[in-house]
């Protein structure tokens, strides 16, 4: 820094000599003796937040609510209105052992103003297999079908392959019927359902479901979209796609 | 017997007409140590304005400056028996006050980072505006300046601190360079080079004054 500086900035320090000098109040030298009789000097802010605390918590709950996203939308993979089901390989082996039945119910009745799907009655299953419908197929409050895509995340949880019975699958996809002996004999299908949009018809016997047989002891796998179903139409074999 | 009260009375006369002779800052901590109050009276008459006024002009804000002020003189007092006579006095209070004018930024800064406004302030930003002006209308009348005076107010207040302490040291405190360099605890030359980028700062922004 030479002198030129220096001088240079002169005006600046003469301006700032220029300000006038602030007074302490009157009641200065009372407020120090008061604070001298309290004993200490006084706690600026009174209750003090730690700094790695003040910046801590604040990161680690953007991290707790962007970590529950992330996971949410790990185990959400796939088109939220496929219905996620493929025929269990061992299907016609072994299948799942019936417990006490009981009540499964995820989502439970509700009314939506924008005409969102609704599952209006919970389904019965066994404990080894998990049923439960969240999200919406289609955009009728009065459609049947639904997704199991929430069955497979809860499934996850207790089963490391959750098992659905066909018999519960093809009734959520809305194609209501009966094994016989050939297969599954649709007697009826939900209005706007994934079945009755996908020209699955009354009388059609559902023979398989993504290329495997459907039979009365098969069981669903929930981690693989239902895409192509086979029926017996006339005697002559289908294959149909299933539209979303 | 009125003699002798003629004669105490002259005598006390005679005491109150004596000069009374300054003490230094020295010698009025020593009597504060041995518990002379009044001591510590004259140290606060001594330096509750400048002290006031430095802080104020670090802070531009007269209610926290004077808080501050105060709590310097508390720490001074509890403190005091490890005070050393090596530093000057002035020297001593300047950085205690110093200090606490900085915990006090950093503490708005932290209360500005938690807003939500603060979270997302960049940088940059922060060395720029490291200190928001106080933009508060002063509550005692004696003290509202004129317009001139508060835009340099502001302009000094929204310097770095590193530039801000000396140059209000240096050109409203009048205090030299050896002692703002030892409140600072910095060397000679780097003083002087901050004071002097600070000045430079300052004229930038108000060349409209110059």
């Amino acid at each position: 820094m030479s002198d030129e500086d220096l001088q240079n900035n002169e005006p600046v320090s003469r301006l700032l000599g220029e300000l006038k000098h602030v007074e302490a109040p009157s009641d200065f030298d009372f407020g120090v003796r008061a604070r001298i009789a309290a004993g200490r000097p006084a706690e600026k802010g009174g209750f003090r937040i730690p700094v790695w605390l003040a910046y801590g918590a604040p990161l680690a709950l953007v991290l707790a609510v962007g970590g529950y996203f992330a996971l949410n939308s790990f185990y959400s993979v796939g088109d939220a209105n496929v219905p996620v089901v493929a025929l269990n390989e061992k299907a016609n082996v072994a299948a799942p052992i019936p417990a006490p039945s009981r009540e499964v119910v995820s989502a439970p009745p509700v009314t939506k103003p924008d005409d969102q799907l609704v599952v209006k009655k919970p389904d019965v299953v066994s404990d080894s297999n998990v049923v439960a419908v969240k999200k919406p197929i289609a955009k009728d409050k009065n459609a049947g079908g639904g997704s199991i895509d929430l069955a497979s995340r809860v499934g996850r949880r207790f089963h490391a392959t959750p098992q659905i019975p066909a018999k519960t699958v093809l009734d959520l996809i809305g194609a209501k019927g009966s094994f016989e002996a050939d297969g599954w004999r649709v007697q009826s299908t939900t209005p706007n359902s994934l079945a009755e949009r996908s020209q699955i018809q009354t009388g059609d016997v559902i023979e398989s479901v993504n290329g495997q047989t459907v039979t009365d002891k098969s069981t669903l796998r929930s981690n693989t979209p239902l895409k192509t179903v086979r029926v017996r139409r006339d005697g002559k074999s289908v294959d149909i796609v299933i539209k979303n | 017997m009125a003699h002798d009260i003629d004669t105490l009375s002259g005598t006390e006369v005679s005491r109150t007409s004596m000069p009374e002779e300054k003490r230094s800052d020295h010698a009025l901590i020593e009597a504060t140590k041995s518990g002379d109050e009044a001591a510590f009276g004259e140290i606060m008459d001594r330096y509750r304005s400048p002290i006031t006024n430095y802080l104020y002009r670090f802070l531009n804000d007269y209610e926290e400056a004077v808080d501050l002020a105060q709590e310097t003189f508390v720490r001074v007092y509890f403190a005091i028996d490890r005070y050393h006579t090596q530093f000057a006095f002035s020297t001593y209070i300047y950085r205690i006050a110093t200090n606490l004018a900085i915990s006090e930024i950093r503490r708005r800064k932290r209360r500005r980072l938690m807003s939500l406004t603060g979270l997302f302030q960049s940088e940059e930003d922060t060395q720029v505006e490291f200190q928001p002006p106080d933009t508060r209308k002063l509550q005692d009348t004696e003290l509202v300046e004129d317009e001139r005076s508060q835009i340099i107010a502001r302009a000094i207040a929204a310097l770095p601190e590193k530039y801000r302490i000396p140059v209000i040291l240096r050109d409203i405190e009048g205090r030299s360079y050896d002692e703002i360099a030892e409140i600072m605890q910095l060397g000679l030359g780097t003083t002087k080079s901050r004071i002097n980028r600070g000045r430079g700062l300052l004229k930038e922004k108000l060349q409209h004054y110059l």
